[in-house]
């Protein structure tokens, strides 16, 4: 199956409808018609429906970075389910955004929660965030104490959400 | 033909990381100094590490404990022979028992005396001290929140209050009360964050202004004379971190430029101050000015002085504490167009600014006329969560505030930074905005815009960028590769 390109969240359909020097594309329901040809390991002349842009871009597994027009993009390309590991997923995992050290929890083991109740309190590169619940449900498990710290997308608390 | 002349120091270390490890590099180079750094593991592949003539591996718990690490610092010292250090900002800038150490080991400290960094370090006593001279200081309440009346002198200064650590600035160990019952959970709260981040949870209660604007005057002084050059507009912040400076401010004129100078000259000659050092006022819309602290260290946004003052900072800073005599005059001080710099910073704007960590997989700085770049990134760099997340400084001058803001939006354009998330678009939004165009910079300034700071990009873009994401896919260039011309032509045919 064709990959989810997904920005900042919102999921956008690249469908290769001819491929070739210049493919032609369909985004999001509309043609396009696009080239990239490389001029140095990471940066190229992209053409855009005879249009050419000078693009940096670079790809880091399923991230890609994309510069263009003065923009940076961050696009993750989700091919199939496997892929899918930030945020909350299916299993109710609460993960960590990003590395850091768990400096409150403020829920335990069978609490009911509300959706967007914090639930505790992360420290990274000196900034405090806060953990919401995605979903309101009941806290199944808590694997994070304050002081522990953790990696991006490590599991800190798992909330099943109500029926 | 007049002999070589002799450096001002025979040796410098740097005690610090990343742009402004580099920053104060490339000033020793230029006057001659030989220098050392340094550096822990984690940042083995910095480039701060060639730029030095020495460098020496520091160890701790963590990284940052290293680069605090006051014992081991001197003691590298001491080993290369170094005859003064320069500290940067944050680490050991502001490290009073730091400089007495190096100062018993016959180095000295590139900054302002122990005593001096004691008294502006703690922010009840300068506070005391500054309104003593005459200057004056936002109302406040003087008890300890521990005593009788407490409460009561906290109601009777009105709300919204600022709940401040004693031993806290740039930003940290404060809260905002906006409720009488707010105030005794934002005391524990700022107490215990002081506690941890400042061994010290004294704290102090400040009337709370919004929609001011912040407003610092660098000072240098060789402990007899002082001098200003100018103010910097420092408003555009969030959560009390500043995100874009500027000079001169949009909103100070040649009068005020005078009298908050004159203020700020008054409390570096009070404290016999030498060196560098910011004094931070607030600005009230109704045009009166607060004393709010002074840093006893160079500024991250000190390049906007530089580039309109055309002053060296870090060079003057170490013909000081050199014991040179301030060769500079007030009235030989001119302003001179109109500086901007810009933080790029590792975090997700879009996304509640979250910090990001990632690998740089390339990167390209930007240049240009009136461009400068203070910039602590490599290839191949690994941004953690250890650091704080300031990547780089751009930093745009022009002889006008408007030539200023579009070198510098163009300079953001130019700058590619990929493999880890930025800041960059919503930095250039910010820029782009008509209401900052305006001056209109007070601190309500990010709140106030943030949805169109924040919009999301035109559709024709996305696509486009898209459509770059899709053929720069490894994926998608193997399967274009392992496509025979055939089947292409054939793609094509059967449209």
């Amino acid at each position: 199956m064709s990959p989810t390109h997904r920005i900042d969240g919102h999921d956008h359909r690249v469908l290769p409808r001819r491929r070739g020097a210049c493919q032609r594309l369909e985004i999001d329901g509309s043609p396009l018609e696009a080239s990239l040809r490389w001029t140095g390991d990471h940066e190229g002349i992209l053409t855009v429906n005879g249009r050419e842009h000078p693009v940096a871009a670079a790809q880091d597994g399923p991230m890609l970075f994309v510069h263009l027009e003065g923009r940076t993009w961050r696009i993750e390309c989700v091919r199939g389910f496997a892929d899918r590991s930030e945020g909350g997923g299916a299993d109710g995992g609460i993960r960590a955004p990003m590395p850091g050290v768990a400096v409150e929890i403020e829920v335990s083991v069978g609490d009911q929660v509300e959706a967007n109740q914090r639930l505790a309190l992360i420290e990274s590169m000196k900034m405090q965030t806060e953990i919401k619940a995605p979903v309101a449900g009941t806290v199944r498990a808590v694997r994070v104490a304050p002081g522990d710290s953790f990696e991006r997308g490590a599991v800190l608390i798992e909330v099943e959400g109500n029926p | 033909m007049s002999a070589v002349p002799q450096p001002l120091f025979p040796k410098v270390l740097v005690a610090n990381r990343g742009e402004i490890a580099r920053r104060v590099l490339r000033c020793l180079r230029a006057l001659g100094i030989p220098s050392a750094v340094v550096y822990h593991d984690a940042d083995r592949r910095s480039p701060a590490i060639a730029e030095a003539d020495e460098a020496v591996e520091v160890s701790g718990a963590s990284p940052t404990a290293a680069y605090l690490d006051v014992e081991q610092i001197v003691a590298a010292c001491v080993r290369l022979g170094v005859a003064a250090v320069h500290p940067g900002y944050g680490f050991l800038a502001e490290n009073a028992a730091f400089a007495r150490a190096l100062e018993d080991a016959g180095i000295t400290f590139i900054g302002p005396s122990a005593e001096v960094m004691e008294l502006m370090g703690d922010k009840i006593a300068a506070r005391q001290f500054v309104a003593e001279h005459g200057f004056p200081v936002p109302p406040s309440v003087e008890l300890a929140a521990t005593d009788a009346g407490f409460a009561q002198a906290a109601a009777d200064l009105g709300f919204p209050l600022v709940v401040k650590a004693s031993a806290g600035g740039g930003g940290k160990g404060m809260n905002i009360v906006r409720q009488a019952d707010e105030l005794g959970g934002a005391l524990r709260m700022a107490a215990s964050e002081a506690e941890r981040y400042f061994g010290d949870g004294r704290m102090y209660v400040e009337r709370y202004f919004t929609d001011i604007r912040h407003i610092e005057v660098q000072v240098l002084g060789d402990g007899e004379r002082a001098v200003h050059l100018g103010e910097r507009e420092c408003s555009v912040q969030r959560r009390f971190q500043k995100v874009v400076e500027e000079a001169p401010s949009p909103t100070v004129d040649d009068a005020m430029r005078t009298q908050l100078g004159e203020a700020a000259v008054g409390i570096a000659r009070a404290a016999a101050y030498q060196g560098a050092g910011t004094v931070e006022f607030l600005h009230t819309p109704e045009g009166e000015f607060f004393f709010l602290e002074m840093n006893t260290r160079i500024q991250v946004e000190h390049p906007v002085t530089e580039l309109v003052y055309g002053v060296d900072l870090v060079a003057e800073q170490v013909r000081i504490a050199a014991g040179q005599p301030l060769s500079l005059r007030q009235d030989e001080l001119r302003p001179s167009g109109h500086a901007i710099e810009c933080r790029l910073c590792a975090e997700d704007a879009a996304n509640g600014f979250l910090p990001e960590t990632g690998r740089i997989l390339h990167l390209k700085e930007a240049e240009g006329e009136g461009v400068r770049v203070d910039s602590g990134l490599h290839p191949g760099q690994e941004i953690t969560a250890a650091f704080d997340p300031l990547l780089a400084k751009v930093v745009a001058h022009g002889p006008t505030r408007q030539a200023a803001i579009d070198r510098c939006l163009g300079a953001l354009r130019d700058t590619v930074v990929l493999g880890v998330g930025t800041n960059a678009d919503y930095l250039a939004a910010i820029l782009a905005h008509p209401a900052f165009a305006q001056g209109a910079t007070d601190t309500g300034f990010l709140d106030r815009h943030q949805a169109e700071l924040l919009a999301a990009p035109p559709t024709d873009a996305v696509a486009k960028a898209l459509a770059a994401a899709h053929l720069a896919d490894r994926q998608t260039r193997l399967i274009d590769a392992a496509m025979p011309s055939l089947l292409a032509a054939m793609g094509a045919w059967t449209n």
